[in-house]
C-alpha cells in the first residue's frame, strides 16, 4: 500500500482487516504488516499487505522514499492509493509506481481513491492513470468498495 | 570501520549496546527456527518458538530480501506493538534475522512526523480554503456587476416609465391651465388639474416604491401657492367625505402666501394621508390643518377612524400592508411611500392612536416662504426655439408662451432644431431632454458651440437625472421637470427677454 501522507492507507487496512475505523489521524512512521485471508471461487488466498508510511506530494522530506523503496523491494503488487479530495495525491502515487517499475519488474498495480464519502470536495481525475491501472473509489469510513477492492486485487495476485 | 582494537570491539558491546535490545532469530532453508537469542531477557515477541514456523510477516520480509546478496534491513516495522529494525543475513539457504528495539526512537520521530504531516494537510487545506474564496470572491465580484447592471436597467426603466407618464400629464394640467384662464370662475379645469394630480400622485407612489434606495432621486422644489394647494386637497377629497356623511374640514394658516417645496412630493404625501384617513372612517370626523411658521410646513391629518393598535404602529410602514386585511381597499403603499417621500425631504412623520377612537399623522417638512410675488408676469418680447418630439406639449406651450408675448418656434427633431436655428434669431432654446432622435442635451451643447451667445433651459420628466453638474457654466439657466411650474418657467423666460429682444445672433 503507498501513497502519500494523510490518504488512508492505514484505515483501509484497518477497515479491510478489522473492520475497525477511527477518525484520528495518526501518521505511519515505517511500515506495518497485516494479513488476512479471502475466500475466492477457486481456493482460499492468504493476503499479507504492507501498509507503508506516506510520501512527501512535494517532495521535502526524502527520507521516508529511501524507507519505501527498501520495503518495495520484493512486493509482488501495488496498491497505489491516492485521496480523492486531494488532486496532487494522484500525482505521488502514480510516481511511486513509476519510481518502482523503473528498478523491478513489473507488478500488478490498482488505484484506490479514497474519501469518497467527501462527496462535495471530490475532484479525483483518473485521465493521467496508464490503462492497466483499474481504479477503485473507496471509503474507509462507510467501507464502500474496499471489500470488492482488495478480493478483485487478490485473486489478480494469485492468478498470477 | 575495518580494523578496530579488541578493547574498542569490546567497550561498544559492553557498554555502547547494553542498553540496546536485541533478538537474533537463526532459520534453517524451510523458515524453521533453529533457535532463539535475546540481549535482554525480560524481552520477549510471541510466536518465536524453536522449532516452529516463522510467522506471516516475518516470512514476507524473509521472502523479500530472499536473493539479496548482502545483509537487508527493513527499519521501522511494527511487531506486536514494538518497532523494529530487521535486519536479514541470509547465506545458502539458511538465514539470520536480527530484530533491533528501535521503538524509543520510533516514537520521537514519528511525533515530530506526526507534527509535520498534520502542518502539511493543514496548509493544504487552507490553500483549497483560499482557492474556494478566491472562486467564490470572482462570483461575488460577477454577481455584483449584474447586479449594478439589473439596477442601472432598472434606473432606465423608471425614468422611462416616469417620462412616459409625466409628459401626458403635462398636456392635461397645462391646458386645464388655459382653460382655467380662459373661463374664470368654472371649477371645471379645477377639476380637471385636480384629477391630473390625483393621478400622478398614483403614478408617482408606484415608481417611487420602484425607486426605494436609489440615491440618485433628486428633489424638485418648486415656488406654489400654499392656498391653491390646501383648496386642491379639499376640492379634491370634499365629494368623498361627504358621500361617507363626514365632516371634513381643511383650513391652513397663515392664508396667501407663497412657498418652495417639490410640490409634487407634498401633495403625493397628503393625497396618501387624507385618503387613507377618509378609507378608515366610517362616521365622524376627518380635519386637514396646515400651519406655517419658521419656513416650516406642520401639517395635521386627523381623524375618528378604526385607529390603529399599539402593536401595528410599525407595521403600517410596511408596503402592501392594509390593516383592514387583503380586502381592505388600496394598494397599502402609501404610508410607506409617505416615510420615505419625508426621509428624503429631510420631514418628520408623527403617529397618534388609539383603537376605535381614530388616530392624528403629524407631518413637518421644510417649506421656505417666498416673499416676493412672480405672479405679475409682464409682458415679454422675443423669439424662442421649444424642441419637444411630443407634439402636444409643444403646441400647448406655444399657446402659454404666446400669451407672454414671446414668438414660440418649434422643433419636435433634432434637425428640425438645427434647421430652425440656422433662419431664426433664437436667444433661448427649451428642449426636453429624452428626443426622439437624440439627447437633448447634446443638442444644446452643439448649437452652443455654433452660437456661443444662446442660453438653455432643459426639460425632463425622467424624474431621477441630477443635471446639476452639467448646468455648470454651460448656458443651460435651469433643468425643469415636468409637470411644469408656470411660473417658474415665465421666471427663467423673463430673465433672457428682460427689456425686449436681444441682438440678432447671427
Amino acid at each position: 500500500m503507498v501513497g502519500a501522507f494523510g490518504v488512508g492507507k492505514t484505515s483501509l487496512v484497518r477497515r479491510f482487516v478489522h473492520q475497525q475505523f477511527d477518525e484520528r489521524y495518526h501518521t505511519t512512521l515505517g511500515v506495518k504488516i497485516d494479513t488476512r485471508v479471502i475466500d475466492t471461487i477457486e481456493e482460499p488466498i492468504k493476503l499479507v499487505l504492507w501498509d507503508m508510511e506516506g510520501a512527501d506530494p512535494f517532495e521535502k522530506n526524502k527520507r521516508p522514499l529511501a524507507r519505501i523503496r527498501s520495503y518495495l523491494e520484493g512486493a509482488h503488487g501495488l496498491i497505489l492509493v491516492a485521496d480523492g479530495t486531494r488532486p496532487p495525491t494522484v500525482k505521488t502515487a502514480l510516481g511511486l509506481y513509476h519510481d518502482f517499475c523503473r528498478e523491478n519488474q513489473s507488478v500488478p498495480a490498482i488505484m484506490l481513491a479514497n474519501k469518497s464519502d467527501l462527496t462535495d470536495d471530490w475532484r479525483f481525475d483518473d485521465s493521467t492513470l496508464p490503462e492497466q491501472i483499474g481504479v477503485y473509489h473507496t471509503s474507509a469510513l462507510n467501507g464502500q468498495n474496499i471489500e470488492d477492492a482488495f478480493t478483485a486485487f487478490g485473486a489478480t495476485l494469485s492468478a498470477l | 570501520m575495518k580494523r578496530i582494537s579488541r578493547r574498542a570491539a569490546h567497550y561498544i558491546r559492553d557498554e555502547l549496546l547494553k542498553n540496546e535490545r536485541f533478538i537474533v532469530i537463526a532459520l534453517d532453508a524451510k523458515q524453521k527456527i533453529k533457535s532463539v537469542n535475546q540481549s535482554t531477557p525480560g524481552w520477549k515477541l510471541p510466536g518465536l518458538i524453536r522449532g516452529s514456523m516463522l510467522p506471516d510477516s516475518l516470512g514476507s520480509l524473509l521472502e523479500a530480501s530472499v536473493d539479496a546478496k548482502e545483509p537487508t534491513v527493513f527499519p521501522y516495522v511494527e511487531l506486536n506493538g514494538f518497532f523494529v529494525d530487521i535486519h536479514v543475513l541470509s547465506d545458502k539457504g539458511s538465514a539470520d534475522l536480527v530484530i533491533h528495539d528501535v521503538t524509543e526512537t520510533h516514537v520521537i520521530e514519528q511525533t515530530l512526523q506526526q507534527r509535520a504531516h498534520e502542518n502539511s494537510l493543514l496548509s493544504e487545506q487552507r490553500a483549497a480554503l483560499n482557492a474556494e474564496l478566491e472562486n467564490l470572491n470572482e462570483e461575488l465580484l460577477l454577481r455584483r456587476r449584474q447586479a449594478e447592471k439589473a439596477s442601472a436597467a432598472k434606473s432606465q426603466f423608471i425614468a422611462s416609465m416616469s417620462h412616459e407618464f409625466r409628459s401626458p400629464i403635462t398636456t392635461i394640467m397645462g391646458y386645464a391651465d388655459l382653460l382655467q384662464a380662459e373661463l374664470p370662475g368654472s371649477d371645471n379645469p379645477q377639476a380637471l388639474q385636480r384629477a391630473s394630480w390625483h393621478l400622478l400622485t398614483l403614478v408617482e407612489n408606484l415608481l417611487e416604491q420602484a425607486r426605494e434606495g436609489d440615491e440618485h432621486v433628486k428633489l424638485n422644489p418648486t415656488r406654489f401657492s400654499l392656498d391653491r394647494l390646501v383648496a386642491d386637497i379639499d376640492a379634491l377629497f370634499r365629494t368623498q367625505a361627504d358621500a361617507k356623511g363626514l365632516d371634513f374640514d381643511v383650513n391652513s394658516s397663515p392664508e396667501g402666501i407663497d412657498v418652495e417645496c417639490d410640490e409634487l412630493r407634498l401633495r403625493q404625501i397628503l393625497i396618501n394621508l387624507v385618503s387613507n384617513a377618509l378609507r378608515y372612517t366610517q362616521k365622524g370626523q376627518v380635519s386637514v390643518q396646515f400651519r406655517h411658521r419658521d419656513d416650516k410646513l406642520n401639517i395635521r391629518v386627523r381623524d375618528t377612524g378604526q385607529g390603529i393598535a399599539p402593536g401595528d404602529l410599525e407595521r403600517v410602514f410596511e408596503p402592501f400592508t392594509r390593516i383592514g386585511g387583503e380586502n381592505a381597499p388600496g394598494a397599502g403603499l402609501g404610508l410607506t411611500i409617505t416615510r420615505q417621500l419625508l426621509k428624503r425631504m429631510d420631514g418628520q412623520l408623527k403617529i397618534d392612536s388609539k383603537p376605535g377612537e381614530g388616530s392624528e399623522f403629524r407631518v413637518r417638512v421644510p417649506c421656505p416662504r417666498i416673499r416676493d410675488d412672480y405672479k405679475e408676469m409682464p409682458v415679454l418680447s422675443g423669439t424662442l426655439l421649444w424642441v419637444d418630439d411630443d407634439l402636444d406639449i409643444l403646441s400647448l406651450y406655444r399657446v402659454v408662451l404666446e400669451t407672454w408675448g414671446l414668438r414660440v418656434l418649434t422643433a419636435s427633431s433634432v434637425a428640425q432644431a438645427n434647421y430652425k436655428m440656422k433662419h431664426h434669431d433664437c436667444p433661448l432654446v427649451i428642449t426636453d431632454l429624452h428626443l426622439a432622435d437624440g439627447d437633448g442635451l447634446e443638442l444644446f451643447h452643439a448649437l452652443r458651440t455654433e452660437y456661443p451667445a444662446i442660453e438653455g433651459i432643459i426639460i425632463s420628466g425622467s424624474g431621477i437625472v441630477d443635471l446639476s453638474a452639467e448646468i455648470e457654466g454651460s448656458g443651460i439657466r435651469a433643468f425643469l421637470q415636468k409637470p411644469i411650474d408656470a411660473g417658474m418657467l415665465y421666471t427663467e423666460v423673463a430673465a433672457v427677454f428682460k427689456g425686449g429682444s436681444p441682438d440678432p445672433i447671427i
